[in-house]
């Protein structure tokens, strides 16, 4: 069972994210997925079929990934009945506006923006753990 | 039923008259009776008129002559004596106008023998005499003048040799004509020979001469077409020569006057014989000219000039002599046509050789105007014209002789609304647009092409009146006590009417010259096709640039600062999680990786937000100036909150453009002011503003530390500091950013400073600019 699968091109962020999920004791149930076609492949994969991968409880999508963008993604999970309703976190460094309309117009859970300091990336995670602790309880 | 041919023509209505230096016999067709004799007959053969009149012709003539006239005729003339069946009685002719069973009408056959003059050597009471004889109007006429000092044969071809060599050496038209008129003087010695030339409208100019030395030259004279009516173009036309011998001598009457049996005159138009006009005598006489033998010059089958031989003592030119000239004139016809058809070939190459040297002078900058008017080869050398326009760009140039501005360019308005052809030429343009009938000695004649109607643009060359350009003269009197006697007074009357003929009219433009016009309006419209091209072009380029800058702010809005977060984030994690383990150095070296992250990424959202001002989609409006201001005024306050600044905002005018990138703007400027101004103790910030008609201004003016005259432009630059990052912390890039905007909406920003009294930025933006916008869209 996996807690968080974190969908991004950027080791580092993805360093950072994990060490502090860990710090913090939120989670060390998570996944890492590097393009936007690993992500396609982990959902939608022919080897999903028989054998069916357990889907995560949450996803957090990076926007700007090779291969096959995060909106793509986005859209893909959001019109498939087995995945729509995995709560998807979009998270990116872009705060344009037309991104975080698009993001919602295709069914994004919430839009999150890359926090410049860590102390803001420790208080993300907080809520990350929040978020999903409620979900728990459902 | 009477065709007009049948009808008798006697100009005067007056019985024929003829030269007495030859005789005449006029025969019935087709018995060959005679009809008619020269009074004169008796004094050149011996024989008495009563004993010649409605006799055979066998009187006359000696057998063998007769007998070879006959066959001549009949080989000339269907049916005249049929040989068939051995009759030895001619046939009857067939009535006028009606077909025989040839299938010929009688005025062909009649045409055909007109162009046919027959020639004979007969001899008659022992004096030898030319005999040519043609038919018209149904009656042979017989035309007899004694042969006197004849030209051999050897003579002649060696005469015709000299001459043809002569005139195939000729390098131009003109001097072809000038060497045949002088050869033939020497040939015939002649007073005065000239070579007349008609213009389109039958006037003849004197365009070469050969002449006595004591005699005054007639070169360039002009006399009007009233000379040269149109009987006397066709007889030159279809007979060549015309020969006066002595205008004194009285001429001889026919005898009868009139046919006793048809109740006609005869037919003499094709007389070489006939006596001249009156008129033509008048006029020989007042020039002093006693003999004139005149040659046509034909020209693709059209009369084009006419060789008019003078002398002033009665001159005879034998026959064989006149035949001579006849073939000179003939082989000069072929020459001229040659030599104006390489002469118009010439000038073809010579105006090709213009046009190009024009596409390429407009193609060395790609600028049409300064290609026609600022090298040696202009357009004036393009047509022969005194002067030419152009109105390209907005903007009118004249060139030599030319109406004023305000006149040529009421004539472009006019020929862009009424005339619709892209090339129009008239030598006649007051008869179409009035106005010009006020410059016509600068364009009684204009060629236009039109470069662009919808912006009216166009070259046009002028050619001046006619009448300013051509002196026109008549003959001067043989001596002073002649007074201006008729003909000169008709020829007066025929100036005046010419004058009034050609009055408004300039010289017809060439078909050579209306080509080079259309031509070098292709290659002015190629060249504004490659210009549009090219600015296309550059559009193209400068919106794939500004989408490669907008991909380019992305990826550094995005790419470029996560690395940077990164090391932001991890060096906090070290800061935070592993400061007990790292000794003060290490501390301090981890706090300035921190701090050039930061300020780095504080470089990148500058850029980012400088190169963005461009791309905006911008929002026009008028707005007050006065809330930006204290809104961005506040702002700042909060961030030095232990500073004294005193603020003095005068009265402020509305300002025209995008809200945001003018608050942008102001806090900038104010950032500027207040960040400048730390170091003096009391802060002043002055903020005020004034309209006038087409802008507004606004100034912000500190007491600051200022700065040296000489960095007044570089403040703008991007990333361009003056103080170094301790004194004053900044990126260098928030002034770069107020000009942007400044120039964005198409104002002006500027600064006075001086060190350590401070600085005023000032900022100036035009009223209202949505004509000037929607233009630019």
């Amino acid at each position: 069972m996996i807690d968080l699968l974190y969908i991004d091109d950027n080791p580092n962020d993805a360093q950072l994210l994990f060490r502090t999920l860990e710090k913090q004791q939120i989670t060390s149930k998570y996944f890492l997925l590097k393009d936007g076609e690993e992500a396609l492949e982990f959902f939608f994969g022919q080897l999903n079929d028989n054998n069916p991968l357990p889907m995560p409880k949450i996803v957090l999508l990076d926007i700007k990934l090779p291969k096959v963008t995060g909106f793509e993604v986005l859209q893909k999970l959001k019109s498939d009945h087995t995945t729509k309703k995995i709560p998807v976190i979009i998270f990116t460094s872009s705060n344009e506006r037309q991104d975080l309309e698009l993001a919602y117009q295709l069914g994004a859970n919430s839009y999150l923006v890359k926090p410049d300091k860590y102390q803001k990336l420790k208080e993300l995670v907080q809520y990350l753990g929040k978020y999903w602790l409620d979900l728990n309880e459902i | 039923m009477l065709t007009s041919r049948s009808i008798p023509i006697n100009e005067e209505l007056q019985p024929a008259m003829i030269q007495n230096y030859g005789f005449m016999v006029v025969c019935s067709l087709p018995d060959l009776g005679i009809v008619h004799v020269s009074e004169n007959i008796k004094d050149q053969t011996g024989k008495e008129t009563a004993v010649l009149l409605n006799k055979p012709l066998s009187i006359l003539l000696d057998p063998l002559t007769l007998t070879h006239l006959k066959e001549t005729l009949n080989l000339t003339r269907f049916g005249f004596v049929q040989s068939d069946a051995g009759s030895e009685q001619p046939p009857q002719m067939p009535p006028d106008g009606e077909p025989d069973d040839t299938g010929v009408s009688n005025e062909e056959r009649l045409s055909l023998v007109d162009a046919a003059q027959l020639w004979f050597e007969p001899t008659i009471n022992g004096r030898n005499f030319y005999l040519s004889a043609q038919i018209i109007a149904q009656e042979l006429i017989l035309e007899f003048e004694p042969i006197r000092q004849g030209l051999t044969t050897a003579q002649f071809s060696h005469l015709l040799d000299r001459l043809s060599a002569n005139i195939r050496q000729a390098k131009t038209l003109e001097a072809l004509l000038q060497s045949t008129a002088r050869q033939l003087r020497q040939i015939t010695d002649f007073d005065r020979i000239m070579v007349y030339r008609f213009d389109a409208m039958w006037n003849a100019e004197v365009v070469a001469e050969a002449k006595r030395d004591d005699l005054s030259s007639y070169l360039g004279l002009r006399y009007p077409a009233t000379g040269f009516p149109p009987k006397t173009r066709t007889f030159y036309h279809k007979y060549w020569t015309r020969m006066t011998v002595d205008v004194e001598t009285e001429p001889v009457r026919l005898i009868p006057t009139v046919n006793p049996i048809t109740l006609r005159l005869p037919d003499l138009s094709g007389s070489n014989l006939k006596a001249a006009s009156e008129v033509q005598i008048k006029h020989l006489r007042t020039i002093g000219v006693k003999a004139s033998l005149v040659i046509a010059i034909t020209h693709n089958t059209k009369l084009w000039g006419l060789l008019v031989c003078h002398h002033h003592r009665p001159k005879f030119i034998d026959y064989s002599l006149r035949k001579l000239y006849q073939t000179i004139a003939q082989i000069l016809s072929d020459h001229i046509l040659l030599k104006s058809t390489t002469e118009r070939l010439d000038y073809i190459y010579q105006i090709d050789t213009i046009e190009d040297r024009l596409f390429q002078q407009m193609t060395q900058n790609w600028d049409v105007v300064a290609g026609l008017i600022q090298f040696e080869t202009t357009l004036l050398d393009l047509t022969e014209c005194t002067g030419a326009a152009i109105y390209f760009d907005r903007e009118l140039i004249l060139q030599g002789e030319t109406p004023t501005q305000a006149e040529t360019l009421e004539l472009i308005t006019w020929l862009n609304q009424a005339v619709a052809q892209n090339i129009y030429a008239t030598n006649n343009l007051g008869s179409v647009y009035a106005p010009a009938k006020l410059f016509l000695n600068k364009a009684a004649g204009i060629l236009a092409i039109s470069i662009s109607k919808s912006l009216g643009e166009y070259v046009i060359w002028f050619r001046p009146e006619i009448i300013q350009t051509v002196t026109w003269n008549y003959p001067p009197p043989a001596s002073a006590e002649s007074p201006k006697n008729d003909t000169q007074l008709n020829w007066q009357r025929s100036f005046d009417k010419w004058q009034k003929m050609i009055k408004n009219l300039s010289r017809p433009w060439q078909e050579s010259e209306l080509m080079a016009a259309g031509r070098l309006r292709e290659n002015i419209i190629n060249i504004v096709i490659h210009n549009a091209n090219e600015m296309r072009a550059l559009n193209q380029k400068l919106g794939k640039a500004n989408a490669e800058l907008e991909a380019f702010s992305y990826s550094v809005s995005h790419d470029l600062r996560a690395p940077l977060r990164n090391i932001e984030h991890f060096t906090e994690i070290l800061l935070e999680e592993y400061s007990e383990r790292i000794n003060n150095d290490g501390l301090e070296i981890l706090e300035s990786i921190l701090q050039s992250a930061q300020y780095m990424n504080q470089l990148i959202n500058d850029l980012l937000a400088y190169s963005r001002i461009g791309q905006a989609d911008k929002n026009y409006n008028h707005f007050d100036l006065l809330p930006i201001i204290n809104q961005a005024k506040d702002t700042l306050i909060k961030t030095e909150p232990e500073r004294k600044i005193t603020f003095d905002i005068r009265p402020l005018p509305q300002v025209y453009g995008d809200r945001p990138l003018i608050r942008q703007l102001v806090f900038n400027l104010l950032s500027n002011a207040i960040k400048y101004t730390r170091p003096i103790k009391d802060s002043h910030i002055e903020i005020g503003g004034q309209q006038t008609e087409t802008e507004v201004t606004f100034y912000i003016k500190d007491n600051g530390v200022g700065f040296k005259d000489k960095y007044v432009d570089k403040i703008f630059d991007v990333f361009s500091r003056l103080h170094t990052q301790e004194l004053f912390e900044g990126t260098g890039i928030g002034l770069a950013i107020a000009q942007r905007i400044v120039q964005s909406h198409q104002g002006r920003i500027w600064a006075e400073s001086q060190i350590n009294l401070g600085t005023t930025f000032f900022v100036s933006l035009p009223l209202n600019q949505t004509k000037k916008d929607n233009q630019e869209v």
